[in-house]
C-alpha cells in the first residue's frame, strides 16, 4: 500500500494558474511553462509519493534535476529512490532510479534516455508526459526510515510543435510548402495532417527525424487518400541521431494526384522507439516568378523550384492581357529551370516538371503593372502676331479679324494649338528581346511636340491704337445686363477688352487655353500616360507597331483638339468670369468711315449694334 | 514598278437603295481588305523613307471650323460579342461630305510606298471605343498605303460618294490593361469606326463616327 504526500498537488495548482496557458487560447504559439523547485519526503519503503502532475502541452517538453536525494543518514546505508516520467495511463515514458545513500542526483530523464533529454511532449496522450511519479523500494538496514528529495521541475515551450491531429478525424490542413515539426512516440497512433491536391499535382515530403543515437526509431510518413486509404509510403528512415530525407538532389518517393482534386492526409509514425524530434515539409514542384510585382519593362525570372533532379521542358507565356493577346514559347535553353526577361504584359507563365515519373505543368501569374510615367503638362503659349504660322506640321496662319469692322466678327483674337508627339525612332520602339515576352512590341517613351500660340489683333494690343482710343468705356449697364443678355448703352473700355480677349484666349479660366489644358489633365486625354501602355503581341511588325502608336497619340490629340471649343468660351465683351457684359465694340461706320464719339451719351438698350453680334 | 496586283480588291457599284428617282444615286467604292493582294515585286524602300501615321493636330480656334471632310457610318461587325484574340470581320462606310475629291489608299502593305512618292498617302480604318476600365482602344487597325505611282493604290472619292472598307481582323487592343480578370468584365462597349488620313506628312483626316455599334467585350479566350 502506498502513502502520498500531498504538498506537490498544491504546488502544482499554483504553478498552472501562474504561469501555464491553454492551447485553445494560444493556437499558433506555445504557453511559455514554468519552472518550479519542489522537495518531498517518502517515508517507508516501496512508498509513491503524491504525483506531480504535469498538464503539459503537446508542444513543451519537460525536464527534471534531481538536485538532491537522500535514502539514508547513515554513512553506510542507502535506498532505491525512482524517479518516472508517465503518461495519463501511468505507463512509463521515461525512468531515472538511484541506489541512493546520504546524497545523489541525476536529471529525469536520463540525459541519454531513449525517451530524450528534455523530454519532448507529444500529440498523443499516449507518448504526452503526463505527471512525476517518485517512489522508494527496499532499504539496506541502514537506510531509510524515509528518503528525501529536491526537484527543479522546467516545462519549457517548442513553439510550433506538434500540431497535427491525433487521428483523420481532428488532421488539420497544412499548406504545401509549410513545416510541420512535432515529436512521435512509438504508442501513439501517429500524428495526421491533411493536405490538399489540385488535379495532376505532385507531392514529395522533406525533412529530417531525430531519436537517440543507439535506439533509433523506426520513422515513417505515410500517405492516405480522402477516403482513408493508405496509396503510398513517402518516407521510411530509422533516424539514429539525425536524418534526412530524401537523399540531396532528389525528390524521394513522389506522388501524383491523378485524380479530381481532394484532400489528402498524411501520417507521421515512430515505431520501437521514439522520434524526439521532427521535421517535414509536404512539398510540391511550384513554379516562382521574382520580383512578385513587376513593372512594365522590369526583368522577371520565373523559376522551378522544389522539383530536385526534375527534368524541366514546355516553357510557355501566355499573355492574357487583351492588347497582346497571344502564347510565346520559349525556343533557347528550354530545359532550363529557369526564364527571365522583360515583362511588359500581364500573363501566365507555364512549363512542364517531370519529377519520380510523373509530369505535371506548373502555371504562375505575371501581372505587371504600369510605369509611373509622368503626365505631360501643358504647353505655354506664345503670342504672335500677324501672319505667323505655326510650325510645318500644322502649317496654321494666325490672322487676326479687324476689331473696327461693322459689325464686330470673331477672330480678333486666335488660339492656334499644334497638337504633337515625337518619339525617338528607333531607340524609343520596344521589341522584347527572348523571355517570357519575346517579340512583344511596347514603347520607352514619348516626348511632348505640341506647340501653343496665340495673339490678337495689333489694333486691340496697342492701347494707342485709334480703335482703343475709340472705345474709351462709357458703358452703362442696364437693369439684368449680363453676358448672355446684354444690357445697356456705351462702348467698352478697349483694356478691358484686350485682356477679355487674352482671357479669352489663354486665361486660367474661361478659355481655350483652359480647355486645352482640362483636356490634358484627363488621364483618358493625356498623351504621355496613354502612350505608356500601348503594347502590340510578337506578330505585329514594328511598321505597324509604330502605326498603331501614332494611331492611338494621333487620336487622343484628335480628342483634345476637339476639346478646345467649340463650345467657345464667352468672348472678350464679356467680363472675367462671364457674368457681365462689358460694352459694346465702337467700330468704325461703313458710311461715315469714323469712329462714333467716345464718350458719347447712348440711350439704354439702342446701342449701336445688335449685342448677339458684339462679338470679338 | 507600276501594278494594280499591290492593291486591295478595290470595286465600285451604284447605291441604289433608300435612293429616290430623282436622286443621284450615290457611287460607293468598295476597298475588301479581306481578299489577299497577290505579292508585288516592287523594291522596298528605307524605313526612313516609309510613310508614317504620325502627324500634328493644328486648327485655329476662333476661326470658322471647318466642316469635316467625311462622315463615317457606325462600323458593322460580323458578331454582337467579342473576346480576346476572336477574329473579327467589319466594314467601316464613310461619305465624303466635302467639295474636294478624297484621294484614300488601298494598299495593305506599305513597304514600297516611299514618302517623297507624288500622291503618297497612308490612312488608318480602326475600330475605337473608350470605357471606364479598359479605357481608350483601337482595336483590328488596318493600314492601307498608296501613291500614284501604284495603279489603283489611290482611289478618288468625289464629293458626295462613299467608300466601304472591308476588313478582317484580330480582337486584340492597343494598350495594356494589366490582369483581364476583373469582375466587371465582360464590358459592353459602345465601338465607334475610326479613319485617319495623311497625306504630303499632313493630316487630312482624323474622324471617327458619331454612331456606335453596341459590342459585349468579355475578356477571357473562348
Amino acid at each position: 500500500m502506498s502513502r502520498h504526500s500531498w504538498k506537490p498537488v498544491m504546488i502544482l495548482v499554483f504553478a498552472t494558474i501562474a504561469l501555464g496557458g491553454t492551447r485553445s487560447a494560444q493556437a499558433q504559439s506555445c504557453p511559455s511553462g514554468y519552472t518550479i523547485t519542489t522537495s518531498n519526503t517518502i517515508t517507508g519503503q516501496n512508498t509513491e509519493a503524491m504525483p506531480w502532475i504535469l498538464a503539459m502541452d503537446p508542444c513543451q517538453t519537460v525536464s527534471v534535476q534531481i538536485v538532491t536525494a537522500s535514502a539514508s543518514t547513515h554513512p553506510s546505508g542507502n535506498g532505491n529512490i525512482y524517479f518516472r516520467l508517465r503518461n495519463a495511463a501511468h505507463q512509463i515514458l521515461a525512468e531515472t532510479s538511484f541506489v541512493c545513500g546520504m546524497s545523489c542526483s541525476g536529471t529525469l530523464p536520463g540525459t541519454n534516455d531513449v525517451a530524450g533529454y528534455p523530454a519532448p511532449g507529444m500529440r498523443g496522450a499516449e507518448g504526452n508526459p503526463a505527471d512525476i511519479l517518485v517512489s522508494t523500494g527496499l532499504f539496506n538496514w541502514f537506510g531509510g526510515p524515509t528518503a528525501s528529495y529536491t526537484l527543479i521541475i522546467t516545462v519549457a515551450p517548442r513553439t510550433g510543435y506538434n500540431r497535427g491531429g491525433t487521428s483523420f478525424a481532428n488532421a488539420p490542413m497544412i499548406d504545401i510548402g509549410v513545416e510541420q515539426k512535432g515529436s512521435v512516440h512509438w504508442r501513439e497512433p501517429g500524428q495526421f495532417y491533411r493536405v490538399h491536391l489540385d488535379a495532376g499535382q505532385l507531392l514529395f515530403v522533406r525533412g529530417e527525424a531525430t531519436a537517440h543515437y543507439w535506439y533509433g526509431s523506426y520513422f515513417s510518413i505515410t500517405l492516405y487518400d480522402d477516403a482513408q486509404q493508405e496509396v503510398r509510403l513517402m518516407v521510411n528512415a530509422a533516424p539514429y541521431n539525425t536524418v534526412t530525407f530524401p537523399a540531396a538532389g532528389t525528390a524521394g518517393v513522389v506522388y501524383q494526384n491523378s485524380g479530381a482534386a481532394r484532400d489528402f492526409y498524411l501520417k507521421v509514425r515512430a515505431q520501437y522507439y521514439p522520434t524526439w524530434d521532427f521535421k517535414f515539409t509536404a512539398v510540391s514542384p511550384r513554379l516562382t516568378l521574382s520580383p512578385a510585382t513587376v513593372t512594365r519593362g522590369d526583368t522577371a525570372t520565373f523559376t522551378v523550384v522544389d522539383a530536385p533532379g526534375g527534368a524541366v521542358s514546355a516553357w510557355t507565356y501566355e499573355v492574357t492581357d487583351p492588347a497582346a493577346a497571344s502564347t510565346v514559347s520559349r525556343t533557347v535553353d528550354v530545359n532550363s529551370a529557369t526564364w527571365a526577361g522583360q515583362l511588359v504584359v500581364s500573363g501566365v507563365g507555364r512549363v512542364t516538371v517531370g519529377l519520380g515519373g510523373y509530369s505535371q505543368q506548373l502555371e504562375k501569374a505575371a501581372v505587371v503593372t504600369p510605369r509611373s510615367w509622368q503626365p505631360f503638362t501643358p504647353q505655354t503659349p506664345v503670342q504672335r502676331s500677324d501672319g505667323y504660322t505655326t510650325p510645318p506640321k500644322c502649317n496654321d496662319v494666325l490672322h487676326f479679324t479687324d476689331p473696327s469692322l461693322s459689325p464686330p466678327q470673331a477672330g480678333i483674337g486666335v488660339y492656334a494649338p499644334c497638337l504633337d508627339h515625337h518619339i525617338n525612332d528607333p531607340s524609343d520602339y520596344a521589341s522584347v528581346n527572348l523571355g517570357p515576352n519575346h517579340g512583344i512590341k511596347w514603347l520607352l517613351d514619348v516626348q511632348d511636340a505640341t506647340t501653343i500660340d496665340w495673339g490678337m489683333h495689333q489694333d486691340v494690343d496697342n492701347p494707342n491704337s485709334a480703335w482703343s482710343l475709340a472705345n474709351c468705356g462709357n458703358f452703362v449697364a442696364g437693369p439684368s445686363n449680363s453676358c448672355t443678355t446684354p444690357n445697356g448703352a456705351g462702348y467698352l473700355l478697349a483694356a478691358n477688352f484686350r485682356s477679355g480677349v487674352e482671357r479669352h484666349e489663354i486665361g486660367p479660366a474661361n478659355s481655350h487655353h483652359a480647355q486645352y489644358v482640362a483636356a490634358m489633365s484627363r488621364t483618358d486625354r493625356n498623351v504621355r500616360l496613354n502612350a505608356e501602355p500601348i503594347v502590340a503581341p510578337a506578330t505585329t511588325s514594328l511598321t505597324d507597331f509604330k502605326q498603331l502608336v501614332a494611331l492611338r497619340l494621333g487620336n487622343l490629340e484628335t480628342l483634345i483638339r476637339a476639346a478646345i471649343g467649340p463650345p467657345e468660351p464667352c468672348g472678350g465683351e464679356c467680363d472675367a468670369t462671364c457674368s457681365d457684359f462689358i460694352g459694346y465694340i465702337n467700330v468704325i461706320n461703313p458710311v461715315t468711315h469714323a469712329y462714333a464719339a467716345c464718350p458719347v451719351p447712348v440711350p439704354f438698350a439702342t446701342g449701336l449694334f445688335s449685342p448677339k453680334g458684339a462679338k470679338r | 514598278m507600276t501594278t494594280s496586283l499591290w492593291a486591295a480588291v478595290v470595286s465600285l457599284g451604284i447605291l441604289a437603295a433608300g435612293v429616290s428617282p430623282l436622286q443621284k444615286p450615290a457611287r460607293e467604292h468598295l476597298i475588301d481588305l479581306t481578299v489577299a493582294p497577290p505579292a508585288g515585286t516592287a523594291p522596298s524602300v528605307p524605313d526612313v523613307n516609309r510613310l508614317t501615321l504620325q502627324a500634328a493636330v493644328g486648327g485655329v480656334a476662333d476661326a470658322p471650323r471647318k466642316q469635316a471632310p467625311i462622315r463615317i457610318s457606325a462600323p458593322e461587325l460580323d458578331r454582337p460579342d467579342y473576346r480576346i484574340g476572336d477574329a473579327v470581320a467589319f466594314e467601316v462606310l464613310f461619305e465624303n461630305v466635302s467639295d474636294q475629291p478624297i484621294a484614300f489608299p488601298t494598299m495593305l502593305d506599305g513597304s514600297t510606298v516611299d514618302r517623297d512618292m507624288p500622291g503618297a498617302a497612308v490612312a488608318s480604318v480602326a475600330l475605337f471605343f473608350e470605357d471606364p476600365i479598359l479605357g481608350g482602344q483601337m482595336v483590328s487597325p488596318q493600314f492601307l498605303y498608296g501613291a500614284r505611282e501604284f495603279a489603283g493604290s489611290l482611289i478618288t472619292v468625289q464629293p458626295g460618294e462613299r467608300a466601304r472598307i472591308r476588313a478582317r481582323g484580330t480582337w486584340i487592343l492597343s494598350a495594356a490593361t494589366g490582369t483581364p480578370h476583373e469582375p466587371h468584365w465582360p464590358r459592353p462597349l459602345k465601338v465607334r469606326a475610326a479613319v485617319m488620313l495623311v497625306a504630303g506628312g499632313m493630316l487630312r483626316i482624323s474622324e471617327h463616327s458619331n454612331a456606335v455599334t453596341p459590342v459585349l467585350f468579355g475578356t477571357n479566350k473562348r
